[in-house]
């Protein structure tokens, strides 16, 4: 049975209450602060904008230019004004309520650490990479000797019977490098419902029991043991939280388009994180990742059903976290971001296509959170306001089109037709439409100001904590961030037009496909031209519009429609790997882990010494699962006892139709049948290693495992 | 460069006991040896799988040893409070 929520047991006793906690009070404070500030700079900003429109918002098209203008301009505001409290909290050294310092190291350090289960959900990831990162993570709570609290799970949704045997195969290898047996497990579902939190839900559900925290880290997540293990200390020392969230840094990037996230996220990250923090407190949102979760209250109150409305917003929730943090809050707890635990780490995707294939899925989701945002019953308004912010980030993007969309009318109706002195329906005296370059050109420099202040704030802060030589030293810090600056404006539009796509798509509730994500390869320039041509020739269309239109109107559009035109070169460029190391060689966009080197990337990227199956045989994992004995008695263990009935036979005829010609023309389901059934398995391994030299299977013997080459002839 | 039956077997057997992790101690090179020779004895034609067949008289194959895939299940349930 689960203990009553701390808040709720305080109610109960007559304690504090919600108001009476500190932290709620400097919240209050903060926010009411953070909205004043917003508010205010919007409708000057506004005001201005009605001023310089022509008929100063006495059109449909002006008001609708007007009320997008607020909503973008109070959207930047926000960031803007979040990047302000970071600044001024990082200058102050850090938040006085962070859960951190409440706490001394000595007093963190004596508490005991409870079991604690860190969980990897994957589905068709890159096997490899994510089992090399449990292995630094693993290593690096071994280093902390704390690692007898800890048990790793890699809860696999793979469906592709070749990834999952080789996750099996890894799963095996990574055991026997790390001696981690019983203490490494593997889990793999075989029926995938409800994505990631379906799969997590189906972890709690079996051994949720068994701990008192989960760490949840994606694929490409990296945490340091010491972190970890400071986590659940302070999850220890304060029953009242329900998560506690890090703000993972971007690490690990090659191409150079992650390289430039990775060192936005690394030299703004910090002062973003701590703005947010501030404003959030203990009511922050969950990522998803790179968290500690305590779970008798999330398995009590975080359950999420199906949405109950229409189009998107019915079916199985697609972006689960904000909602479990949600669901966390109602249920009395605490969801902090602690932005002082260091060592928290992700990957960036390699290209803005492969981030784009990644914002789609994250689109959609986000826009679910609007149902909850208005239907939600008892979620507490910063929750609200953390789906609002969610959706936000995306759909701010048609937003900015409609913007632009309406502007070019403007100007349209304002050089081509003749001129409204009457543009409302009862007016009295003429309006003289005027046209103010100079006030147009202020408002728009004050918001680029807007948007790129907090960069100017982050470097600033940098150097007054003498941390830029982290960054290669003051002049390559500043040149990386005009570097980052001008890659960013390059991709804003690209991103406000895929986005926008986005949006309608899951508005009209278009069905996605949920796949693993691209983490390695660099996008060839056919496919950049396919997936860019849209966008190229609609900026290209709009451009030479602008300028038969109005010169000074087609220089207004540049900044928008020249990234659009050249969206397909810049893309191909921003993937490419050897420009990234190059720019890191120039001592451009470095970040502190490439010149300090960092333990766990040395176990990321160190050879495995595992005496496990050979991985030099160039064979499908499948070929390796059925040919090579180690691999062979691995998958054989974990496959399952023959079923008898009538998909048996199917069964038999499909593994000697393996035998015969080889897996080449078997579909999918069929092989994901065969390596699951124990004795298949250890018939094919049998039946293979006598397989004559011209069998498919003989061949492959002759030619990859053996080693000799040529024509085989009969034995 | 076409090989004789028995050369392919013989490369065959070595094979697969080095990939199934069996010391290459002049024993076991004998042994595999011997293995050939009575498949060869026994049926001229079929030299590869009585090779083969001995896999398992002839030499000790270190098992595998498989850890636990999965800690044993402690039930427990997920709570859904309606919205």
């Amino acid at each position: 049975m689960c203990a009553p929520a701390p808040a709720q047991t305080a109610a109960r006793r007559g304690g504090h209450s919600d108001r009476a906690v500190p932290w709620r009070r400097a919240a209050y404070m903060r926010r009411t602060v953070l909205t004043l500030l917003v508010l205010a700079q919007t409708l000057t900003a506004t005001y201005y904008m009605v001023a310089v429109l022509p008929y100063h918002g006495g059109t449909g098209v002006e008001k609708g230019i007007t009320a997008l203008f607020a909503l973008l301009f109070g959207w930047v505001s926000v960031g803007f004004w979040t990047a302000g409290f970071g600044f001024i909290v990082q200058r102050l050294g850090g938040d006085r309520f962070s859960l951190l310092r409440r706490h001394s190291p000595a007093e963190l350090e004596r508490t005991p650490l409870a079991r604690t289960a860190v969980v990897m959900p994957i589905y068709h990831e890159p096997v490899d990479r994510c089992l090399q990162g449990l292995r630094a993570v693993y290593r690096s709570l071994e280093r902390t000797g704390k690692l007898e609290h800890f048990d790793f799970f890699i809860l696999s949704d793979s469906r592709d019977p070749q990834t999952v045997l080789a996750e099996q195969a890894g799963w095996y290898r990574l055991c026997e490098e790390l001696n981690g047996g019983g203490r490494i497990y593997y889990r793999r579902r075989t029926l995938n419902l409800r994505y990631k939190s379906g799969n997590i839900a189906d972890f709690l559900r079996r051994w949720g029991r068994r701990y008192e925290y989960m760490a949840v880290l994606d694929a490409d997540s990296l945490v340091r043991g010491e972190t970890l293990v400071r986590m659940v200390q302070l999850m220890e020392r304060e029953p009242q939280v329900g998560i506690l969230q890090t703000n993972p840094a971007i690490i690990n990037a090659r191409s150079t388009f992650a390289r430039v996230q990775q060192f936005a996220n690394r030299a703004y990250g910090k002062l973003l994180g701590a703005g947010l923090a501030s404003i959030q407190l203990g009511e922050a949102a969950y990522w998803g990742h790179n968290a500690v979760i305590r779970i008798e209250p999330f398995m009590k109150h975080c359950g999420l059903r199906a949405l109950r409305g229409f189009g998107v917003f019915k079916g199985p929730v697609l972006s689960h976290d904000f909602i479990e943090a949600a669901y966390m809050g109602r249920a009395g707890y605490e969801v902090w971001m602690e932005t002082g635990l260091d060592g928290s780490y992700e990957e960036s995707p390699p290209s803005v296509v492969d981030e784009l294939a990644r914002d789609r899925r994250w689109a959609k989701g986000n826009l679910q959170h609007l149902w909850l945002l208005l239907f939600g019953r008892r979620i507490r308004f910063a929750h609200r306001m953390a789906f609002l912010n969610g959706i936000m980030s995306y759909f701010s993007s048609p937003l900015w089109l409609a913007f632009l969309v309406l502007v070019s009318i403007e100007t349209t109706r304002f050089v081509l037709w003749p001129i409204n002195y009457f543009p409302s329906q009862h007016q009295l005296f003429p309006l003289w439409p005027q046209w103010h370059p100079e006030w147009a050109l202020r408002l728009a420099v004050s918001t680029v100001v807007l948007l790129f202040l907090p960069k100017v704030l982050a470097l600033l802060d940098l150097t007054l904590s003498r941390s830029t030589r982290t960054f290669g030293g003051p002049v390559a810090a500043t040149a990386s961030v005009v570097f980052e600056s001008l890659v960013s404006s390059l991709l804003a539009p690209v991103r406000m037009l895929a986005h926008s796509r986005f949006v309608a798509g899951a508005l009209l509730n278009i069905s996605l496909h949920w796949g693993g994500q691209n983490r390695s390869a660099e996008i060839p320039w056919s496919a950049a031209l396919i997936t860019q041509a849209p966008a190229t020739l609609i900026a290209g269309a709009w451009a030479g519009f602008a300028f038969w239109l109005k010169p000074l109107f087609f220089l207004w559009t540049l900044p928008v429609s020249l990234p659009l035109v050249l969206a397909a070169p810049t893309t191909v460029v921003l993937s490419r790997v050897r420009l990234g190391q190059r720019l890191r060689r120039a001592g451009l966009l470095l970040v502190p882990e490439e010149l300090q080197g960092s333990p766990l990337l040395d176990d990321l990227h160190g050879d495995s010494d595992s005496q496990g199956p050979d991985r030099s045989l160039p064979l499908t994992p499948f070929e390796q699962a059925l040919i090579d004995p180690k691999t062979n008695a691995i998958h054989a263990a974990l496959a399952r006892e023959p079923r008898e009935g009538a998909r048996r036979a199917n069964l038999l005829a499909v593994r000697e139709q393996c035998l015969q010609h080889g897996p080449e023309d078997i579909p999918d389901d069929d092989l994901a049948r065969l390596v699951k059934d124990r004795e298949s398995l250890l018939w094919l391994h049998h039946r293979i290693w006598r397989a004559p030299p011209d069998n498919y299977w003989g061949r492959r013997l002759e030619v990859h495992v053996i080693g000799c080459g040529g024509n085989p002839a009969k034995g | 460069m076409i090989r004789t039956p028995a050369e392919r077997a013989l490369g065959r057997l070595t094979a697969y006991l080095r990939l199934a992790g069996v010391a290459p101690t002049v024993e076991t090179s004998r042994a595999t040896v011997d293995a050939v020779r009575a498949a060869l004895d026994e049926d001229g034609d079929r030299v590869l799988q009585h090779t083969m067949d001995q896999l398992e008289t002839r030499f000790s194959v270190p098992a595998v040893d498989v850890p636990p895939q999965c800690p044993p299940m402690t039930r427990g349930s997920i709570h859904y409070e309606s919205d």
